[in-house]
């Protein structure tokens, strides 16, 4: 089992976190002098961010106490079923349609590298410990959301594209697979490809959020960066599973009968 | 004995939500036909085409392959024995073996996958001798992409082939060298064309008409 340094981080008094906010008068006056109308946005985000971490962070605070195995399982449940409908509705498409089919594709590599991650790898003293299986879980939700978007948008815009391209495939003989592999293919890889960037990158141009976080949370930089190593790799294999499973899934579905792509699953479907 | 026909239509129409799109057509075409799809913009001439192909239903009518209702059922079968060209066809690949092979690469095909020398061979047939194979397909013409679609088409030896304007960006002289071409072979051959020699060399031409669509059939009927 991987041993956390029990020293805590110097805690924030709420009079620092109020100056804190002092620093946006910055981006504030940038975006006012450079015309960049998002000013607004800017206060309302950093707004929501605030109080949304704060509920979060007494929210976990009473989940890791109570620290359950059906509560934590159907929180991270809760994560998947927001992050699908999510993944659905940035790609514009019919959630009723389709949801089904990211939820299943990230409940899948969820299964498949969140429990063996945890369960073999972390080694914590109850495999469902609150405090290992929520954030990890949260973490690998997190990157696969943003790359599982990415891929998705990719992917069903080309298949509307390239109409006639599948249309030539299925005529000689393909598979739906097959046919729409080529686009699969491309949708994978543009979503992946960030990721695999950033791990070859990690320590030189960045340090990343979680293993920053450890260090300050009083781990020592060779345990932070165990974990940094472990969470990465996790996240590529996580990321590269969902998006597979999420395409294959919707690949399933959004054809008819007829091999169309139904444009009934697309909320503006008047686009061909 | 009479040959079943490849297709046939009766009163068959197409119509999305209060749109007619193909106003009702009758016709058939018999195996080893080569007929000609003709008519002005917006005739239906390809939503004709996506009928033949199976990617629609009919509205009104009763459209037969081979003797049977065109249903899903028959879809699989259908397209076992079509190949089909499109107008802009799309060629994947890095360069002109690929885009010729990629066909082959679908479980359906592997058993056929050709030589470099059929390709070669079915290139000389369309007038492509002087391009490689290795050559990058984004460096050909429009009319040599349609010619090595056609190719590639050819090479899967499907007895029917279904052709969207591939005399559209042909030359008079490659016109008539993939006229020929398909005459002498045994396919059945169902092309749209507003050409007007190659309209007269087919055996049908099936015009159509913004709402009136005739057979004028001067081959077998």
């Amino acid at each position: 089992m991987l041993a956390i340094v029990e020293n805590r981080a110097v805690d924030i008094p709420l009079i620092q976190m109020a100056l804190l906010f002092l620093f946006l008068a910055i981006p504030l006056f940038l975006m006012w002098r450079l015309r960049v109308s998002l000013r607004k946005k800017l206060l309302i985000s950093t707004a929501r961010m605030a109080i949304q971490l704060t509920l979060v962070g007494l929210y976990l605070g009473y989940l890791f106490k109570l620290n359950n195995i059906f509560v934590n399982i159907l929180w991270l449940a809760v994560m998947i079923f927001v992050a699908s409908a999510h993944i659905i509705k940035s790609a514009h498409l019919r959630q009723r349609e389709l949801f089904t089919s990211v939820f299943y594709a990230l409940i899948l590599a969820m299964l498949v590298v969140l429990v063996p991650f945890v369960t073999g790898i972390i080694r914590p003293e109850k495999f469902y410990d609150a405090r290992y299986m929520i954030p990890l879980g949260g973490m690998l939700l997190g990157n696969s959301l943003s790359a599982n978007i990415v891929a998705l948008n990719h992917y069903v815009s080309s298949l509307k594209e390239q109409k006639q391209s599948i249309q030539t495939a299925f005529c000689f003989g393909a598979t739906r697979y097959e046919a729409t592999l080529p686009f699969l293919r491309q949708a994978f890889n543009r979503a992946i490809t960030p990721t695999v960037t950033t791990i070859g990158t990690l320590g030189l141009v960045s340090l990343p959020g979680m293993m920053t976080g450890q260090m300050l949370g009083g781990s020592v930089p060779t345990v932070a960066i165990k974990y940094q190593i472990a969470i990465m790799i996790a996240i590529v294999t996580a990321c590269s599973l969902s998006i597979f499973l999420t395409l294959l899934f919707i690949t399933r579905r959004i054809f008819d009968q007829r091999d169309n792509i139904r444009l009934d699953m697309f909320k503006d479907n008047n686009q061909n | 004995m009479i040959d079943v026909p490849i297709f046939s239509a009766e009163s068959c129409s197409v119509i999305t939500g209060d749109k007619t799109i193909l106003a009702p057509i009758s016709f058939s075409i018999g195996v080893g036909d080569f007929v000609a799809i003709t008519g002005p913009s917006g005739s239906g001439k390809s939503t004709l085409l996506q009928l033949l192909l199976g990617f629609m239903p009919t509205s009104t009518g009763q459209l037969l392959f081979k003797g049977q209702e065109l249903t899903i059922s028959l879809l699989s079968e259908l397209r076992s024995q079509t190949a089909v060209v499109f107008q802009e066809p799309v060629l994947d690949g890095q360069n002109v073996y690929d885009a010729l092979i990629q066909p082959f690469s679908y479980k359906h095909n592997h058993l056929a996958k050709p030589q470099a020398a059929q390709l070669k061979a079915e290139m000389q047939a369309v007038g492509l001798d002087d391009i490689e194979l290795n050559q990058t397909v984004t460096t050909l013409s429009g009319g040599e992409k349609q010619r090595l679609a056609l190719v590639r088409a050819l090479l899967l030896s499907r007895p029917i082939l279904i052709l969207d304007e591939i005399s559209s960006a042909l030359d008079s002289v490659n016109r008539d060298r993939i006229h020929k071409l398909l005459a002498q072979r045994k396919h059945t051959v169902i092309a749209v064309s507003h050409d007007p020699v190659w309209l007269q060399r087919s055996s049908s031409i099936l015009e159509l008409q913004a709402f009136k669509k005739e057979l004028n059939h001067v081959g077998y009927c």
